[in-house]
């Protein structure tokens, strides 16, 4: 067999059944209205939304003065602020302050600058492969050992998933300073480390963000894992293969799909993360984000062509990560042929020495990684400011656990001070509000693609899937160069300060971020409906429509909504387009603008920040639980 | 060459017993087939003897070996499972050269056994496949041509033919059985099917609720069922329960439906006159000539149905209420609803302890 068709055997990723050519008569017959306007519906959106203002930004980023030109990407990558070789910084060194005792000396983590798109790039690529590791690692060890207390590992597992912007690596970055827990710990307490420790700079970032996305690698790999087919490892092990052996030949190579899900995902929200950047300003502000974000609070009239270009590139380089993931991956997952055979996944009970290692690592670790969210809810119930962290996971102030020390005094501010919670009622009305859009999008796109048998359908299916791998803040950078030029002078229009009103524009930013997390669900409960219980209602009689409201909704309806619910918590927590087109008026923006805004003004607003995290927290929590319980859709929130 | 041995293998998943005290012995190149239906415990014991599971109680034996606890890749059994188990990710090359790389040989033996035993199972020049560019038949050769390679004690096959279709399965069974007599490998064959379990094995174990019901040859088996499930399970049977009146050495005077049958029972099987037994006769054993020999039961009947089935003529009489099938020959089909006299021999009328199935 020649080589090129092994390799379309091999494509493995979500492909469609396969569909033969009809010829034109028979695809003529095939449509009628309902039918075209489910195709010309999500086509239309995502060219106006999408597609339109992904060219006007090229345009921009490829034209200098009216003509072709390289130009501001030349610019870009000849500046020395940009890319960088040497290097600038020390990458770790030892501060001993003047004048105070050596038992104040700090070792110092940093990492050296080596220009926005280079670091940008170093971080990305480091924050893939960390959390990834790590994922894998306790993937592992939760899906193949049996001991007590694992419920209560996965639960834990996953709270670092919970997003509460800004305020999460807040808390990453208190609990890494010369006074904070792990200088206490490793120094103080166990003497394992000579020095007092603060990690900050882009070695900062990347913790916070490993600390936050690994459970996305965790949980696709997971699933990946008990999904193998346990006579593949039985197999090996009958064959005479055992232990890392094992591992490295037959099991790893099978998890590839869920590990190359992970990795995309967080190679994407490492690159448009913005959360981190934010907190660790001062030392890591040469990011290709915290540029594109400070270029929009500095937006004077009109975004430059530098910006757009940064952009493009930004774009690129997500779309590249995402191509190079998934390649390389789908040479090397396959489509399980199993048949028959009972299914257990392999558990087994792990020695005296994996038990070991189980409470006394991977257990730490895990409760090391949940701890952010666990300051939060921390600093959002304490009364007293006291100290630069969060009572809770500051020893000298563990007193403040105290019923005396608690207070509700911040969540009643959230809920009750109208200078809050209209940033709340904002954004749930501008997350409402999408969902109806990403439903109806998800909806037509997703019945054209699995019921029409036409030529060409799949590029809907791949516009409504795009945005997945779109940097938030590249959306955030077409827009306003779209709605600018497109719709000059209206209400839709970021650079006219008079009239802009940024709702519209959040709403259809939302929708169409946002969407492919429904379209996977609803694509999914129609692949699982069969065809012919509509069939046999237009048999009788039935027209295409009304076959679609009376048997196709109530069939799927479980999973527009379990996917709209995990939109919904998307929309919510959204950050790059929220504090950048969101905050040009400041009166219409959203809940994650005011945390930010709140983040950076004083210390005092810190308590009012973490309790509206909390109240994301309740938020996320509600959802997952509606649909793990409701929908049995147990890894909808990730399931990419 | 190696002889395995089961004792009082006992294996419980909670509350099921998947192997109620399995004993077994399996000699040395021998073709053993665990027979029944499914759900009986025939995985189970398949992997109680690879090492995947390790029982509640009770010993497994290869030749001297207590195995019972050894781990499965220092056994050296080789299994085809089910569903083949083939690794999707590697070429049928790395898939069958995958135990061979594990016990280290040189290159060079490798590529000479692999290619040895591809063309032993006919796939010659496939080696750069991957398992899912492979028919359903050529599958299930690489999982066989990986389990032979590594030249293990004992070859386990889990329903090896169960995924295929019916002509091929016919087709593989002949080649398993060929091969299987050529290498001498002690091999261990599981199926629900009990037609291929008759034409493969030298001797087959009939299992049913996690039990061994017998052991024996296939003629054994179906000729002398020591058990009503055996008797029920393997081939048809017209199966009525009956009160003995009379027992003479290995006959057995047993009364139906007010109607008096005589038959033989198995000589180490105690039956006493009032004991409640099962009368069962195999449809085929029923003439509607007398019989030349000078034991035989006759009886009347109406002819309730009858169904042509190419070879032979299925015929359903109606005795007295009772329901019996017979098999004759095309040419004797009768008219449905006429009377019609049956014969069956004493030697094919065989008489079981009752027992209640399902
Ligand atoms: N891993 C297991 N966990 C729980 N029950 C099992 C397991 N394996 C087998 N059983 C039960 O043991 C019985 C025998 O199963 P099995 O050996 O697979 O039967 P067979 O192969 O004859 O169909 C069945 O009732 C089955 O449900
Ligand atoms: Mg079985």
């Amino acid at each position: 067999m020649a080589d090129p068709k092994n390799k379309r055997f091999f494509r493995a990723s979500a492909r469609l059944p396969h569909i033969s050519m009809p010829n034109a008569r028979v695809i003529a017959s095939q449509l009628d209205l309902t039918l075209i306007s489910f195709m010309a519906f999500p086509l239309i959106v995502m060219t106006v939304f999408l597609l339109a203002p992904l060219a006007s930004t090229l345009k921009e980023a490829f034209f200098y003065h009216g003509e072709l030109s390289l130009q501001w990407f030349r610019t870009l990558f000849q500046s020395k602020e940009y890319v960088n070789l040497q290097g600038t910084g020390e990458f770790y060194y030892i501060h001993r302050p003047r004048l105070a005792p050596e038992t104040m000396a700090t070792l110092v983590i940093r990492g050296k600058d080596y220009g926005i798109i280079l670091n940008s790039l170093i971080v990305a690529t480091s924050v893939t492969f960390a959390a990834t590791t790590l994922g894998l690692i306790i993937a592992f060890v939760l899906a193949r050992y049996e001991f007590p207390g694992k419920r209560f590992f996965r639960i834990l597992a996953v709270v670092p998933m919970l997003v509460t912007p800004f305020i999460n690596a807040y808390v990453v970055k208190k609990l890494f300073l010369e006074d904070g827990l792990v200088s206490w710990l490793l120094h103080d307490v166990l003497h394992i480390l000579p020095w007092r420790l603060r990690i900050e700079g882009y070695a900062g970032v990347a913790l916070a963000q490993t600390m936050t996305y690994f459970p996305i690698a965790y949980l696709n790999i997971y699933s990946s894992l008990i999904n193998i087919d346990p006579s593949m490892e039985e197999q090996a092990e009958n064959l005479g293969a055992r232990g890392f052996r094992l591992f490295r030949t037959v099991t790893l190579p099978l998890a590839m799909p869920g590990i190359a899900a992970g990795a995309t995902l967080i190679f994407i929200f490492s690159l448009e993360d913005l959360g981190a950047p934010i907190v660790f300003r001062g030392s890591a502000e040469r990011l290709i984000s915290y540029k594109i974000y400070n270029e929009f609070i500095n937006m004077t009239g009109q975004l430059s062509a530098e910006v757009a270009a940064l952009a493009v590139l930004l774009l690129f380089i997500a779309a590249t990560g995402f191509i190079i993931i998934r390649r390389y991956v789908s040479l090397k997952s396959y489509a399980m042929i199993s048949r028959g055979g009972r299914w257990k996944p392999r558990v087994s009970r792990p020695g005296l020495k994996g038990l070991l290692v189980i409470y006394l690592v991977i257990l730490p670790l895990i409760v090391f990684t949940a701890l952010p969210q666990f300051g939060v809810i921390a600093t959002a119930f304490s009364k007293e400011w006291r100290g630069p962290l969060p009572s809770i996971i500051d020893p000298k102030y563990w007193d403040g656990l105290r019923p005396e020390g608690a207070t509700l005094e911040y969540m009643v501010k959230v809920f009750k001070d109208p200078s809050v919670n209209v940033y709340v009622i904002n954004s749930l009305k501008y997350s409402l509000a999408a969902l109806v859009i990403i439903v109806l999008v998800a909806l037509t796109a997703s019945y054209a693609v699995s019921r029409a048998r036409l030529p060409g359908l799949s590029i809907i299916d791949t516009l409504i899937t795009l945005p997945i791998a779109m940097p938030g803040l590249a959306v955030a950078v077409s827009y306003v160069f779209f709605f600018s030029s497109a719709f000059r002078g209206t209400l839709l229009d970021p650079t006219d300060l008079a009239k802009f009103n940024p709702a519209a524009l959040l709403i259809i930013a939302y929708a169409i971020r946002k969407l492919p997390f429904t379209a996977r669900a609803v694509f999914a409960g129609l692949q699982q409906t069969h065809v012919a219980l509509e069939e046999a209602a237009m048999n009788l009689g039935s027209g295409r429509l009304r076959t679609i409201g009376t048997i196709v909704l109530p069939l799927i309806a479980l999973n527009i909504l379990s996917g709209a619910m995990v939109s919904f918590i998307y929309c919510v927590t959204e950050v790059s387009v929220s504090i950048t087109v969101g905050g040009i008026k400041h009166e219409y923006a959203p809940l994650t603008f005011y945390m930010k805004n709140a983040y950076l003004a004083e210390v005092q607003a810190i308590p009012v920040t973490a309790a509206l995290g909390v109240l994301l927290i309740i938020i996320q929590l509600t959802v997952i639980t509606l649909v793990t319980l409701g929908f049995k859709q147990k890894y909808a929130v990730v399931g990419v | 060459m190696t002889r395995v041995v089961l004792l009082e293998v006992t294996k419980r998943f909670g509350k099921t017993v998947a192997m109620d005290r399995v004993s077994l012995e399996i000699e040395e190149g021998e073709l053993f087939t665990l027979l029944g239906p499914s759900g009986c415990g025939k995985t189970t014991t398949l992997r109680v003897i690879a090492g995947f599971e390790f029982p509640d109680e009770g010993r497994v034996f290869f030749d001297d070996e207590d195995v019972t606890y050894l781990k499965p890749y220092k056994r050296n059994t080789a299994m085809v499972f089910q569903n083949y188990a083939l690794w999707p990710h590697m070429t049928v090359y790395d898939n069958i050269a995958y135990g061979l790389r594990l016990r280290k040989l040189p290159k060079e033996e490798i590529d000479r056994r692999v290619k040895e035993v591809l063309s032993l199972v006919k796939l010659e020049g496939l080696e750069k496949r991957y398992p899912n560019q492979l028919s359903g038949g050529q599958q299930q050769r690489v999982a066989l041509a990986r389990a032979l390679v590594v030249q293990p004690k004992v070859l386990l096959l889990d329903e090896p033919l169960s995924n295929l279709d019916a002509k091929l399965r016919v087709g593989m069974r002949e080649e398993i059985k060929k091969l299987q007599k050529e290498l001498g490998i002690t091999t261990i064959y599981v199926t629900h099917d009990q037609e291929e379990a008759m034409s493969i094995s030298d001797r087959i174990a009939v299992m049913n609720r996690g039990r061994v019901m017998q052991v024996g040859t296939p003629r054994d088996i179906y000729f002398h069922p020591r058990n009503l499930f055996t008797a029920w399970f393997i081939g048809r049977s017209n199966i009525f329960e009956a009160t003995v009146l009379d027992v003479e050495d290995d006959q057995v005077k047993a009364i139906l439906n007010g109607f008096t049958l005589t038959g033989v029972k198995e000589p180490d099987i105690k039956l006493e006159p009032g004991d409640k037994v099962a009368v069962v006769i195999r449809p085929e054993s029923i003439e509607t000539q007398p019989p030349r020999t000078s034991g035989y039961n006759e009886f009347q009947g109406k002819v309730d149905l009858t169904m042509f089935l190419g070879d032979h003529v299925n015929v359903r009489v109606d005795v007295n209420g009772l329901k019996v099938l017979a098999y004759l020959e095309p040419d004797e089909e009768p008219s449905m609803g006429a009377d019609i006299k049956l014969y069956v021999e004493y030697e094919h009328v065989r008489v079981l302890p009752w027992e209640e199935l399902e």
